[in-house]
């Protein structure tokens, strides 16, 4: 750092914070103390004195705050130390403060994000349709304001605490009384039906409301107000799950979180909108591109500036590495999927390579396993995809785990079970899940120049809160039984007989990669409710049950329904992690 | 206290009912002498304000609706009650 360049950031503190900046010289280090610096939504304390260290042997600024200072996820920062500074106690803080030499900090842009973009307080995920009807209602235009109350499971997912919305229930309009000096009041007994269902569910409740504009939203004195007699009451008929008290506005939220024997913080949201693509609301900053590079050029046609970030910074698991998962993986590659999470227990073999895209002689020879082939095999691709690597089987718990931080899946298996395993994980999660296969029959009296073969196949675009495997007669116990009295429940072993073609694992498989190309990116449409993905425009059919006639060479989309009797949809949808408790 | 009218006489018999209220998630254990009582009576004693709504826990639920200010409750002991504030936005 040159000096001029120091005298440009003290000037730039100095017409930000005025009269609370002073400044020490102590060796060739320049110390620059701002006196009270608001920190983001729930670091505590929200208000601190920041300590600036200019050092000329150093390329950027270096912050220090107080001691004892939590971040909002109540945490202790991480990369910190302890140190005598102007022989006063700080600690270094791992904020990186904005820095451009010749200009100083530069306040009109955002901090770049380092390292993963989902950290954040807390998120909440909203299935299909819901979210359409929570913003509905919240939106509502009338003469107060309108409130939805929620119930949520939970769990500990890629953002953090996940808050997993699985009803919603609306106050009629004589439950709203008029009160003076609030925007909406409703009386306490309105929200009785609500509290019956958390304690019969073991959910949480979050009281929604909205405030009607552009960028982040805060809680109101009588929003913390109302929350900090709702929130403990709340606790008391659920406590093992959280509640809350959370504002929308139209592209943020924010609320008051009580989350299991904590007492209530409040907090900025990551929202998770599911629909005809995946639409997030990001608490923090947008991470902005820093590829300025010429490979996604023409991709980006396609799917835009924000699609290609979307992508970069998105975590996809492939399940299964033969011959569908292998053309999955590798084509995510391409698209510029920031991480791939490749599950996979097994290891190549002679009889893989005529279809197992990527595979070389060497491989065979070596028995290597599948993971390590595909992960070489993106290495060459080069877009910078990172992979981590499972040699576990569905539903190992190293496995599940890696799959519940995942923002999509693709089962690329070969067997009912392992995709009732897949399934069930995508809905307890809110994990939009793309199920891809291939089957060939042989026919066993074919007419003299007629078809020698049947092949059939799916690609299934399952989003939840749309229709399930279940729902559409994928899955049913009478097909699992059967299966068991065949193969066993070796996903991707004792299945070397089964007729397998590359180009026909590759139709299904392209399909599949471009449905996760629009989850991410939207680019046939973004809408949140379920009759944004209605077939043809027909109401109550949702697209997404594509079934391939490989002789024909068509891949259709049937339609499927959800069915509201579902019992596996009303079990396991948003259920997240149970919530343990006493027994009495 | 428990209160029986015969003709003109009043006889009086002492007995005491203790239960609970949750008031803003915490438990106000509130004593009576007479059954009923009123809805007005039970918020007062458990320092619920007047303002919010009550009604009655049974295996941890809400259960049978607000209990009005002048409602009258007939309570035997160990009964549960909740309040509920009306909650507000703005």
């Amino acid at each position: 750092m040159t000096a001029e360049t120091i005298e440009q950031a003290i000037r730039d503190l100095v017409a930000a914070y005025g009269d609370g900046v002073r400044t020490a010289h102590e060796g060739i280090r320049t110390l620059v103390r701002v006196s009270d610096v608001e920190l983001p939504p729930g670091c505590q304390p929200s208000r601190t004195p920041m300590l600036i260290v200019f050092d000329r042997d150093q390329a950027k600024p270096i912050p220090h705050v107080q001691p004892e200072q939590l971040l909002a996820n109540g945490r202790a920062p991480r990369s910190t130390s302890t140190q005598i500074v102007g022989g006063e106690s700080w600690m270094q803080f791992s904020f990186n403060i904005p820095w451009a030499e010749g200009q100083g900090i530069i306040r009109s842009s955002p901090p770049p994000v380092s390292g993963s973009p989902r950290m954040t307080e807390a998120a909440l995920r909203v299935p299909v349709g819901l979210g359409h009807s929570l913003r509905e209602e919240v939106f509502r235009q009338g003469r107060h304001e309108y409130v939805a109350l929620g119930l949520v499971a939970s769990a500990t997912l890629a953002g953090g605490e996940t808050l997993l919305l699985r009803r919603i229930f609306t106050l009629p309009e004589d439950e709203y009384v008029d009160a003076p000096g609030h925007d909406g009041a409703w009386r306490g007994a309105a929200m009785i039906p609500a509290i019956e269902a958390a304690v019969d569910g073991g959910l949480g409740l979050v009281v929604f409301h909205a405030h009607a504009h552009d960028g982040p939203p805060r809680l109101s004195g009588d929003d913390r107000e109302s929350a900090g007699r709702l929130l403990p009451m709340f606790a008391a008929r659920v406590p093992g799950r959280p509640h809350g008290s959370v504002v929308l506005s139209r592209s943020h939220a924010a609320g008051l979180i009580a989350m299991p024997g904590a007492p209530a913080r409040e907090m900025t949201l990551d929202v998770r909108w599911l629909g005809a693509s995946i639409v997030d609301w990001r608490a923090g900053t947008e991470p902005r591109s820093s590829d300025s590079s010429l490979a996604f050029a023409r991709q980006r046609l396609v799917v835009h500036d924000r699609g290609q970030l979307t992508l970069g910074g998105a975590r996809v698991a492939v399940v299964g590495l033969g011959g569908g998962g292998s053309h999955v993986a590798q084509q995510l590659a391409h698209l510029g999927v920031g991480e791939l999470i490749l599950v996979d227990p097994d290891r190549v073999s002679r009889t893989d390579r005529h279809r197992l895209v990527g595979m070389m002689t060497l491989d065979v020879l070596l028995r290597q396993s599948k993971t390590r082939m595909i992960r070489r095999a993106i290495r060459r691709i080069g877009m910078g995809t990172r992979c981590e690597a499972v040699t576990e089987r569905i539903p190992g718990p190293v496995a599940l785990a890696a799959l519940a931080r995942t923002d999509v899946i693709v089962g690329c298996v070969d067997n009912l079970h392992a995709r009732a395993d897949l399934q069930e994980l995508a809905w307890r999660f809110l994990i939009p899940y793309v199920d891809v296969g291939v089957n060939i029959r042989a026919i066993k009296e074919p007419e003299p120049h007629g078809p020698r073969v049947a092949i059939g196949g799916n690609v299934l675009t399952l989003i939840p809160g749309g229709f399930c495997m279940w729902c559409s007669g994928f899955l049913s116990k009478e097909k699992l039984a059967t299966e068991l009295r065949g193969p066993d429940r070796s996903y991707f072993e004792n299945r070397e007989g089964e007729a397998q073609v590359v180009s026909l694992n590759g139709l299904v498989a392209s399909q599949a990669v471009t449905e996760v190309l629009q989850l991410f990116t939207g680019f046939g449409g973004t809408g949140v409710g379920l009759s944004d993905l209605a077939l043809d425009g027909r109401p109550g059919t949702q697209r997404g049950f594509r079934k391939l006639d490989g002789v024909r060479g068509t891949l259709e989309d049937w339609g499927a329904w959800r069915r509201p009797d579902c019992s596996f949809c009303n079990s396991t949808l948003a259920a997240g992690v149970v919530a343990w408790k006493t027994p009495r | 206290m428990e209160a029986h009218e015969s003709g003109t006489a009043v006889e009086t018999k002492h007995h005491v009912i203790n239960i609970v209220v949750e008031v803003d998630g915490r438990n106000r254990h509130v004593r009576f002498e007479t059954s009923p009582i009123t809805g007005r009576e039970i918020r007062e004693r458990a320092g619920a304000p007047l303002t919010d709504d009550l009604t009655q826990l049974v295996h941890g639920k809400p259960s049978g609706g607000n209990i009005g200010l002048d409602d009258l409750v007939a309570i035997k002991d160990g009964d549960h009650f909740i309040a509920l504030p009306t909650g507000t936005v703005s």
